[in-house]
């Protein structure tokens, strides 16, 4: 995936076949990494607000990430936004709503995938063992990084980490 | 078409010193991101700035307190626009929580 230009409200990236197939099966992988349920209070003694703010957030969450999948599902599919280019793999053209709607898609697959893998701090030295049980959490995870610090780079106009 | 100039200060809009200081005193609920250890810097930045509308300097001075204090209080809210913010985040996959302020 290689940005091919980059102004405001528009990234154009080229991807050859290869990383449309990866970025396509990174997506759709999405459903096997569910995330763990998340606490909109760090105190498990909330008061009785934040309870019942938790349901609201639970709620959001949920319908935020059905919405994200189909929204994701139509920007692949949309031969406006993501088309084959005879010769050159794909083109895909982002507005800034679709790039960060792509990045969340892909950092919810990264923890996801985190997760799934007992949630290790590799920055911590911690190594993980490949075997056929984790193997594809470990792709998805690395996959979603790469096409993720690509995307970041483009957006921030910085160079990736 | 002659153009109707706005007023610079629109009603509504007027602070006072005793508007400031009641809303000092007004209880709020702190926006709390957590430090984990899977997320990207580059990324929590450019979350922080999307989400608030920082800047690129005050987004990096949140981030490495979340990175190296283990977390950082993002801002002081009133409850509904607390958990607004802690939705966006965590729609990006922070760990956002809220709490009251002591």
């Amino acid at each position: 995936m290689k940005l091919l230009s980059r102004e405001p409200g528009k990234l154009v990236f080229r991807l050859s076949k290869r990383d449309h197939e990866a970025l396509l099966t990174t997506l759709r992988l999405r459903p096997l990494f569910p995330r763990r349920p998340r606490s909109i209070a760090s105190d498990a003694d909330a008061d009785q607000n934040l309870r019942a703010a938790q349901k609201d957030l639970d709620a959001a969450l949920e319908q935020h990430r059905t919405e994200q999948v189909s929204a994701m599902e139509t920007l692949m599919n949309d031969e406006a936004r993501c088309a084959v280019q005879p010769g050159s793999g794909w083109r895909l053209i982002l507005n800034d709503a679709d790039a960060e709607m792509l990045l969340q898609a892909l950092n919810e697959i990264r923890v996801g995938s985190w997760e799934k893998l007992g949630a290790p701090d590799f920055e911590a030295g911690q190594h993980l063992e490949l075997d056929q049980e984790n193997f594809l959490a470990l792709w998805a995870f690395q996959l979603s990084e790469m096409f993720q610090g690509t995307l970041l780079a483009a957006m921030t106009g910085e160079t990736e980490e | 078409m002659p153009k109707i100039l706005e007023p610079i200060v629109k009603p509504g809009e007027v602070t006072t010193p005793k508007d400031e200081a009641k809303r000092a005193r007004a209880p709020g609920y702190l926006v709390i991101c957590w430090n984990d250890p899977v997320n990207l810097m580059q990324y929590v930045t450019h979350v922080f700035q999307t989400v608030f509308g920082w800047n690129r300097e005050k987004a990096v001075k949140h981030m490495m307190e979340v990175h190296e204090l283990g977390k950082s209080v993002l801002t002081k809210e009133s409850f509904e626009k607390a958990e607004f913010y802690v939705h966006q985040l965590q729609k990006y996959s922070l760990q956002a929580t809220m709490e009251p302020e002591e």
